[in-house]
């Protein structure tokens, strides 16, 4: 009879001479994950593979003083096609109006936004106090659970479709270009166990009457179940404004699941997100 | 989800890789005895770290690296079970690449063992006796219930037990 003590003896003495290639292994999973976070930060930024384009011009944009863009160049609303992923043609929204902004949105306007379009009664809580003016990292609870909210706000010059998206598409302008706004195909898949009675994965573009285009998605959970709405509205004033709302929040820096559905419905994030507050 | 990646550029993460480093050999270790197989272990393993890496700018100041890992690799591991179900080998073709050690035929027979488990059995019994987690500890990184780790324990106790019992020289070290 094999003792759990001796179990467990002997599961370490038949592992502890296995040496491997840790050089090579750790090397590899670094190249995997850079590819792996390129590709994650496609899905997120509009579902192609030059996402860093817009990464690379909001870097740019958050350490310059802000400054009249340059003359805004027209994408026409008839949208375009990703040359990755095979998703269906989506529009952008025609930037006619260059951006004319004296300063982004400090945290606490955008905090003072976010509180008057949810309902009474909310509770904020951890106001992270590490994000740059137009960024808002903030816990909300509607009674039903703490939740992670983040709201990004990006003037942008220019949407760009995956085929003009380049590095040096970026570089030299005032303000970043952004992606056209597209979902991919097949959906995203998830990484970890969604909770059970969780919403199921979702992703819609839309135009909106005042030439907006919009996509609305729920996203795939990550390895501990988190997942949550992950709303882009892409405005012809030159501003893109990004929402997502977690079913739970970070404690601190992973996530913390404490309810199966972010808050809310996916039409009250969707008030929230074409919300004129967020002026920039 | 891929919360608050916008604002994180490309670039060389130094304390990944030697968090990484410290750890691969540990990771090594559970994914061995869970996939029975070096070469499928390493595979577990990278892709673990790769996941890691992403995730690496929320993890890294944590004190819950190790069990990010770990729940990344129990996870993965999992879920390549539930695609691959019949893509277990042989016991006679498990790659062993290190040589014969004291510990060689030990090795063999306890993998040969472990393969009778199914994979969340096997799971439980790796982290629970490999890395003397707890029960609840093993039920939060499997998302299962502490009653279901119990039961799938036991049960795989059980049946390594039976396999093992066959040849206890095995355990003269």
């Amino acid at each position: 009879m094999v003792t759990d003590e001796e179990l467990a003896e002997l599961l370490k003495r038949a592992t502890t001479e296995l040496e491997p290639p840790t050089s090579r292994l750790v090397s590899q999973a670094e190249q995997q994950g850079r590819r792996l976070k390129r590709k994650r930060l496609a899905w997120i930024a509009g579902g192609n593979a030059t996402a860093v384009v817009a990464i690379a011009g909001l870097a740019t944009y958050l350490q310059l003083p802000i400054s009249p863009p340059a003359p805004a160049h027209s994408i026409s609303a008839g949208g375009s096609r990703s040359a990755s992923d095979g998703a269906p043609a989506t529009p952008s929204p025609s930037v006619t109006t260059p951006p004319e902004r004296a300063k982004p949105m400090t945290r606490k306007q955008m905090l003072s936004a976010l509180r008057s379009l949810l309902p009474a009664g909310s509770v904020f809580t951890h106001l992270r106090a590490h994000t740059k003016p137009g960024n808002l990292e903030v816990n909300y609870n509607d009674g039903h659970g703490e939740v992670d909210i983040m709201v990004d706000i990006m003037p942008f010059s220019e949407v760009v479709t995956p085929q003009q998206a380049s590095p040096t598409t970026a570089a030299g302008r005032p303000l970043p270009t952004v992606l056209a706004l597209s979902c991919p195909t097949p959906l995203w898949k998830d990484e970890g166990r969604r909770p059970d009675g969780a919403l199921p994965i979702s992703c819609q573009v839309r135009k909106l009457p005042d030439g907006s285009i919009e996509r609305d998605a729920v996203m795939y959970a990550d390895e501990l179940g988190f997942y949550g709405y992950g709303l882009y509205d892409q405005r012809p004033a030159g501003i893109e404004v990004f929402i997502q709302v977690g079913n739970g929040y970070f404690d601190p820096y992973l996530p913390h699941v404490d309810r199966p559905r972010p808050p809310g419905s996916m039409q009250l994030w969707q008030q929230v997100v074409e919300s004129p507050r967020w002026h920039g | 989800m891929g919360v608050g990646v916008r604002d994180k550029a490309e670039h060389g993460q130094p304390e990944f890789r030697d968090f990484a480093a410290a750890r691969t050999g540990q990771l090594f270790r559970i994914a061995y005895l869970m996939c029975c197989d070096w070469h499928e272990a390493e595979d577990l393993v990278q892709i673990t770290l790769a996941k890691l890496y992403v995730a690496w700018h929320r993890v890294a100041r944590s004190q819950s690296a190790d069990a990010y890992a770990r729940k990344v690799l129990v996870n993965t591991y999992l879920s390549q079970r539930r695609l691959r179900r019949s893509g277990e080998m042989p016991v006679a073709d498990i790659a062993e690449v290190c040589g014969p050690t004291a510990d060689h035929d030990l090795r063999i027979a306890l993998v040969a063992a472990l393969r009778q488990l199914p994979p969340r059995s096997r799971a439980v019994v790796v982290l629970r006796h490999l890395e003397d987690h707890s029960i609840e500890s093993v039920a939060r990184l499997l998302s299962i219930s502490p009653a279901v780790v119990k039961s799938l324990n036991t049960r795989g106790l059980a049946r390594l037990r039976e396999e093992l019992s066959a040849d206890q020289s095995l355990f003269l070290s």
